[in-house]
This record gives C-alpha cells, sequence and structure tokens, in this order.
C-alpha cells in the first residue's frame, strides 16, 4: 500500500474540504438568487460564437414585445433576447458590449423606452439581476467600474452575500432550474383589459437627459466601431395610471422619442415609433397586454410579425 | 477593518500564510506591521496617537528600570507616563463631555463659559490601548516584570491586531512572554490551528446571526423619536434583546479575536465566562468583560485600598471602581448611571447578605437546591437588563421613561398578536434567534463547567469537524445580517 506522507494528506483534505465547501455555497447561492438574469446570459453563452444574427436589448417592453421563436421558427432570424426588466441605458450599453464580445451579431435592436429616464444610479434588486449572471468578461468589468460603487463590487462575485437574506423566501420554485426557451423568449398567457395610449403630436419634442444621451452616442459609436447595425424602435404601453405625475411623465417621455427619432436620423439610425403604427399592428384593448404597460403573448406576436413584414428586423 | 468585512477576510489568511512562511526571527515584525496595517484602516493618522502612546510607555519603563534605586524618580516617571496616558484618553474621548458638563453646571448659577470645541474623531479602541499600555507602565513600577527592551515587541504588545481594537485587555505577564518567544513557536500544529479556527467561527455566529439580527429590534424599540410608543413586553423584549445583543457582539468580537491569535500561536485570555449564568451582580462580574475587571481591580480597587480599610470604605470604593467603570465605557452620564447602579446593586448585595440567609433559613428556603440557583439566575438576569437599559439609551431621560413604560403600561396581547413582529424583526427572524441563543446558552453552560470545547472539537472524527465547519460557514453566510444594505452595526465595544 502506497503510504502518503501527513503533509500531502493534509493537503489533500484541505482541498477535499474546499471543494465541499464551494459546491454546498454554490449550490445555495444558486437557490437564493433571482433567476431571470442569470438564465439570460447562461442561455446567451451556450450559443456558438458568432452564430446569432440578431440581438435585442432594452427593458421588459422588449422582451414582453418580441419574440425571438416567433422569428426563428417562422422567419429563419437567429436572434437572441438580451433585454432585462428595467434595463437602463448605460446597463443596455454594456449588454451590446457583451452581446458583441461573445456573438458580434449582424443587427443590435434596442427598444428605447428608458432612454426618456434619467437613471443613472441601479436600483440594486435590477442591476444584480443584470450582472449576476454575466460571463467574467471585460463588459462585466467595465460596467462594474462605471455603474457600480466600488464598495459593493464584491457582491457581483459574491453574490450570495446579496441574495442570502432571500432564505425567508424560499419555495419548490427556487430549487428548480428556469425553464425558458433556448433564445430567452418570454411568454405570459396573462390578460387584462387595457386601452389608454399616451399619444401626443409628433411635431412635439423634448430632448432626452444628457447622461442618457451620451451613453446613446456611445452605443452608436460602438455599434459603428464593430460594424454592427443598430436599429431602434419604442414598443407601445399603456398609461393607466391613477396619479397625474406619471402620467404627465409618460407624455414626457412621448416627446422624447420623438426628439430621438430626429436626433438619431443623421447617423443613419432608423427609429420606429410604433405609438404611431398601432392600427397597423392590430392591437386591441382586450387580448393583447398582460398588465398596464405590457403586452402579452398574443400582443408580442402581433408586434413581432409586424416589425418582421415591415421589414424593421431583416 | 471591521472583523466581519470582507477586507478582513481577504486580510487575515495574507498575514496568517505569511506568517507561517517567513524566517521566525522576524516573525513579530510581520505581525507588528499588519497590525498597524489593520488599525490604519480607520484612519491613518490616528496610528501616530497609538506610537506615541507606545513610545512614552516604552521610553518610561526603561527608565524605571534604568532608575529602579531611586523611589522618588520611579514615581515621578510612573506618574508622569500614565497622567501622559490619560491625558491622551481625556483629550479625544472626555474633553467635550467635561465641557459640556461644565458648562450646565455654570448655567445653573449664570455664568457663561466661552465655547471650547476640539470636534475630534473618537479613536478606536483607544481605551483599550491605553490600559493595556498603563497596566504594563504600573507591573514594570511594581518590578513585576522586567520592562522589554526591543522596541517592536513591545510595540506588538501594544497593538497586536486580533486585541487591538475590542480586548481582551492584555497582561503583559501572559502575553509578552508570548511575543518573546515567537521564534520558538512551533507554527504548524493544526489541531491548534483548526481550534482557533472554530473558536473564530463561533464569535462570527453570535455576531452575525444573533447580535446584529437583536439590533434590528433593539434599534427600532430604543429609537429616540419613537421610543415612548413601545411599552410594556414590546419594550421589555427590547431590553432582553439588548441584552443578548450587547453580550454576543462583545463575546463575539472576542472569540474572533482569541481564536485569530490562536491560529498564529498566541493565547489570549478569557474574557467571558457565561455571564448570564451568573447568580448574583459580583458573579456577573466575575464572569463579565473579565479583563476590564480584573484591571480595575488590580490597578484601581486595590490602590484605593481594596477591602482592607474598613467595610464603609470597601464599599465607597466598590463605587469608586464601578462609576470609574461606567466612564470607561462612553463620556455620557447614562453610562456612568449605569456603572453606579452595578455598584450599588454590588453593595446592596453584601450589605443584605446576612438578612437574606437568615430570611432563607426562616421561610426554610434549601438555598443548594437547583431551584434556587435557577432563580438566583434568573433575577440576576433581570437586574442587569434594566441596567442594560441605561447602558443603551441615548440619556438618563429616556432609560427611565423606558423602564416606567415597561412596567407601568402591561400589554401581554403583544406576545400574541403578532405585534412583536413589526418592529423589524419577523417571525423566522426571532425563531432564528432562539434557536441560536439556545446554543448560546449550551455552549456558556458547558464552558461554566471547564469544559475545553475547542479542543474536544478537534478530537472527533475529521468528518464531524468539516460537517460542524461547513454547517457553520452556511448558517453564517446565510443566516447572517450583513450584505448590501446593512450598516456595519460595527462592534459596540469598539467605541469604548
Amino acid at each position: 500500500m502506497v503510504k502518503i506522507g501527513k503533509g500531502l494528506k493534509i493537503f489533500i483534505l484541505s482541498i477535499v474540504f474546499i471543494t465541499v465547501l464551494v459546491c454546498v455555497l454554490g449550490r445555495n447561492a444558486s437557490v437564493l438568487r433571482e433567476k431571470e438574469g442569470t438564465t439570460m446570459h447562461r442561455l446567451f453563452t451556450k450559443f456558438e460564437r458568432d452564430s446569432l444574427d440578431t440581438i435585442f436589448v432594452g427593458t421588459s417592453h422588449q422582451f414582453c414585445s418580441i419574440s425571438p421563436d416567433i422569428l426563428f421558427y417562422d422567419y429563419g432570424i437567429n436572434s437572441f433576447m438580451m433585454a432585462s426588466s428595467a434595463q437602463t441605458v448605460p446597463m443596455t450599453y454594456y449588454a451590446i458590449m457583451e452581446a458583441i464580445e461573445y456573438q458580434h451579431p449582424k443587427t443590435i435592436i434596442f427598444e428605447a423606452l428608458y432612454c426618456a429616464n434619467d437613471f443613472r444610479e441601479l436600483e440594486p434588486g435590477m442591476s444584480h439581476m443584470f450582472f449576476d449572471g454575466m460571463p467574467n468578461c471585460k463588459a462585466k468589468r467595465l460596467a462594474l467600474n462605471d455603474l457600480v460603487d466600488p464598495k459593493e463590487h464584491i457582491y457581483y462575485y459574491f453574490d450570495l452575500g446579496f441574495y442570502h437574506s432571500r432564505w425567508k423566501e424560499v419555495t419548490e420554485e427556487d430549487f428548480k432550474p428556469v425553464e425558458n426557451s433556448e433564445r430567452n423568449t418570454f411568454f405570459s398567457d396573462q390578460i387584462q383589459y387595457n386601452w389608454d395610449i399616451p399619444m401626443v403630436d409628433k411635431s412635439e419634442k423634448e430632448p432626452m437627459p444628457e447622461e442618457m444621451k451620451k451613453y446613446l452616442d456611445m452605443i452608436i459609436e460602438l455599434c459603428k466601431e464593430n460594424d454592427v447595425e443598430l436599429i431602434m424602435y419604442v414598443a407601445p404601453y399603456n398609461s393607466l395610471y391613477d396619479d397625474d405625475y406619471t402620467r404627465q411623465n409618460l407624455f414626457y417621455m412621448q416627446r422624447v422619442f420623438n426628439w430621438i427619432e430626429e436626433y438619431v436620423e443623421p447617423k443613419g439610425i432608423p427609429f420606429h415609433n410604433l405609438f404611431y403604427e398601432l392600427d397597423a399592428i392590430g392591437l386591441n384593448g382586450t387580448t393583447d397586454w398582460m398588465d398596464s404597460q405590457h403586452c402579452n403573448y398574443a400582443g408580442q406576436e402581433k408586434i413581432t410579425r409586424y416589425m418582421v413584414e415591415k421589414g424593421y428586423i431583416k | 477593518m471591521l472583523f466581519n468585512s470582507f477586507h478582513f477576510i481577504i486580510f487575515f489568511p495574507i498575514v496568517v500564510i505569511i506568517y507561517f512562511l517567513i524566517p521566525r526571527k522576524i516573525r513579530y515584525i510581520w505581525l507588528l506591521l499588519s497590525s498597524y496595517y489593520f488599525y490604519m484602516g480607520w484612519n491613518p493618522t490616528y496610528a501616530l496617537l497609538l506610537l506615541f502612546s507606545t513610545a512614552v510607555t516604552y521610553g518610561s519603563s526603561l527608565l524605571l528600570y534604568k532608575w529602579k534605586e531611586r523611589t522618588v524618580s520611579k514615581k515621578l516617571i510612573v506618574s508622569t507616563c500614565v497622567i501622559i496616558n490619560f491625558a491622551i484618553l481625556f483629550v479625544f474621548k472626555y474633553f467635550t463631555f467635561v465641557t459640556e458638563t461644565l458648562e450646565k453646571l455654570l448655567g445653573m448659577v449664570r455664568i457663561t463659559m466661552p465655547e471650547i470645541t476640539l470636534n475630534l474623531l473618537l479613536p478606536v479602541g483607544i481605551s483599550f490601548y491605553i490600559f493595556q499600555a498603563v497596566g504594563y507602565m504600573i507591573d514594570v513600577y511594581r518590578e513585576e516584570i522586567v520592562p522589554e527592551k526591543n522596541f517592536f515587541r513591545y510595540a506588538l504588545f501594544v497593538s497586536f491586531f486580533p486585541q487591538l481594537v475590542a480586548g481582551p485587555i492584555e497582561r503583559s505577564k501572559n502575553f509578552l512572554p508570548q511575543i518573546q518567544k515567537l521564534h520558538t513557536l512551533k507554527l504548524w500544529n493544526f489541531e491548534r490551528i483548526r481550534s482557533g479556527a472554530v473558536i473564530m467561527l463561533y464569535g462570527y455566529v453570535l455576531k452575525m446571526i444573533i447580535a446584529d439580527r437583536a439590533a434590528i429590534y433593539v434599534n427600532t424599540m430604543f429609537d429616540v423619536e419613537t421610543y415612548g410608543s413601545y411599552v410594556g413586553f414590546t419594550a421589555l423584549i427590547g431590553a432582553i434583546l439588548f441584552a443578548l445583543q450587547i453580550y454576543c457582539d462583545f463575546a463575539g468580537y472576542t472569540f474572533i479575536a482569541i481564536g485569530a491569535a490562536k491560529v498564529m500561536g498566541i493565547e489570549l485570555m478569557n474574557n467571558f465566562n457565561a455571564p448570564y449564568f451568573a447568580t448574583s451582580i459580583k458573579d456577573f462580574w466575575d464572569r463579565w468583560h473579565i479583563s476590564l475587571t480584573s484591571w480595575f481591580r488590580d490597578y484601581l480597587y486595590f490602590p484605593l485600598g481594596g477591602s482592607r480599610k474598613g467595610k464603609i470604605r470597601k464599599y465607597l470604593n466598590i463605587l469608586i471602581v464601578f462609576a470609574v467603570s461606567g466612564l470607561w465605557h462612553g463620556a455620557s452620564w447614562h453610562y456612568v448611571i449605569w456603572g453606579v447602579l452595578h455598584g450599588i446593586l454590588r453593595v446592596a448585595g453584601e450589605m443584605t447578605s446576612k438578612i437574606r440567609s437568615k430570611l432563607c433559613e426562616w421561610l426554610h428556603v434549601r438555598r443548594e437546591a437547583s431551584s434556587y440557583r435557577w432563580f438566583q439566575m434568573v433575577f440576576t438576569f433581570f437586574l442587569v437588563t434594566v441596567c442594560w437599559i441605561f447602558f443603551r439609551a441615548e440619556s438618563i431621560r429616556q432609560a427611565t421613561d423606558i423602564i416606567k413604560n415597561i412596567f407601568t403600561q402591561p400589554n401581554t396581547w403583544v406576545l400574541f398578536d403578532g405585534s412583536l413582529f413589526t418592529l423589524g424583526l419577523d417571525a423566522k427572524d426571532f425563531n432564528v434567534l432562539i434557536v441560536f441563543a439556545g446554543i448560546m446558552l449550551v455552549v456558556d453552560y458547558l464552558r461554566s463547567k471547564k469544559r475545553q470545547l475547542a479542543l474536544t472539537f478537534c478530537k472527533q472524527n475529521i468528518l464531524f469537524q468539516w460537517l460542524v465547519f461547513i454547517i457553520g460557514l452556511w448558517c453564517v453566510l446565510v443566516l447572517g445580517v450583513y450584505g448590501p444594505g446593512y450598516d456595519a452595526t460595527q462592534f459596540i465595544y469598539f467605541q469604548f
């Protein structure tokens, strides 16, 4: 029998111990963390490099309005949904950087809702949802340095530190992997009646927040440098809010969208404001909304097919 | 640098690995550098203060030794050195308190004092290292030890990072010889390292799972704006939770310090011995913050005459020591009142000792029965908890209001209607607190029976040890209170 020295024995035991510990804590972290963001990045990095044609970025309005599954199975467009809840324009910039680093798609389609919101500071939950599953790439490092307080960086590499207090909310669902389509298509069959679309005249314009404009310019420059076509659009939403402030803000956002359209036109960036194409899309308030702002599957299908038929998505 | 910060979790293993690998002769230099780096994590400038106090006591101790035959010179040197050290403490900790008190007193006789403000930050752990240095100085004066000639070794004695900012306040007789023999120490002793690690882990459990969780309820209940709305059991539970918080916070720190030192081959003195199992106030102080209590006993109580000058003088000495102890904890009257209250209870305990004995005899109370001991424990805990209210409150007025609210506005229904869960801790948090407080009491009970738990742990099978480490780490990382949004509740005793 082979004799092992005491030092080597201790070394081997230490390695085994650390491995077991890392496995236990790793499994624990995967149960406790929010799954939306990690699922997106996990699915994204599964694709063979440079195999995707189109990548969608933006907020929940993006993933509620476009179905990459319909695009692939019905139109043969190989795309992926990289939008995430409350993805701010700075986050979108880094999402595009990650997309280009891993895939170098032909087209990036950016849903521009948050261009009208001056969100520089990220709400920690949303920020984690976006960053946690992100592979340790250049985009992640730059994004963290730019957007997150250095004191908090550690929690983006050790996210158990952020999610650990969720132990009180754990349910059976937390132990199961999230079953998304491989292209990260969002699906909702909920229905809520809505039809109060906030509209302003196309001539009404208001400049976008300066800080967001800086990031929009960076997005345009990044796509140009990497020879990726950038397409912008705005998905429709309702304005069913009780308070006047929020309602007025929705009209303000419409004016900003009109301004952006004019701003990006000379740069050769197509901008499609779908608020002005509602009839052509065929959206209705009875069947196509899951809540006051987001489309359900029926609305998503209508918008997706419309975008293809009009040539907005190629 | 806090023990429960990521900074420390990276700092400590690096210090230990390098300490284990470097040549034996420079181990103390490495520990000294690490200790100053650790301290400078709060405020680099204040490391100069630490250095100054170290240099003064070092120089004075050598002078004392040189002139050990000259009684007058010796007294002059030791007095000057102690005065300089206490002057530092006074300027940084008590100056504002004294001027404010004077201002109020003079205001009562309509004399206006010129406004003097220093706006100095309180250096972390100043009371601990000043007391340690002064203790050393007095030991040299009493010729109980020979002064350390190597400045760097002495500097390490004053600044050793595990116990620098919150004790235990080490004694030169215990600590200096260990530093002097560091180069002969066999570091690669895995049993010692494991036992140090498990002690540290237990410290983290106390601090992060119990103390910081209890703090959530306590902070809400003691909030100066809203404390008046918490009465009866709501306030009483707040007071009990504070008793739990302060013990687990301070003992947690101490266990981490003792464990960290043990990993590096240094044995620090025990600072707690199951204080809530005490059966009297005297017994409580024999078990609570032992290093401070024994410091006051050796360097204040005995020089005042102790119990050698009659009963009245003894009681007065006790009251003085407790008042000073209160003041040591903080420059505010509510700390002084807290100390004096303990002093009064301690004196009252002695004064009524015979009467209580006779009363027990007359009522046929069997004092050797365990039920009587439990009654004493509960009653002592009750007294200590009431005193803690003065310690935690922001003012004497707030403390008396809370005590009044506890005893004059009963609200038994809050124990059943869920309103206790509206002060920041829900039912699950309370369950965690109860379970871990139970574990803490069992550990305390075993420790009070002189069981060497860390040693017993190291004698178990390796799989059992792994299980304890993994479960312990899991508990700390999942059930601990930390992370974004957590305002690093500093270890309470850092401020002293």
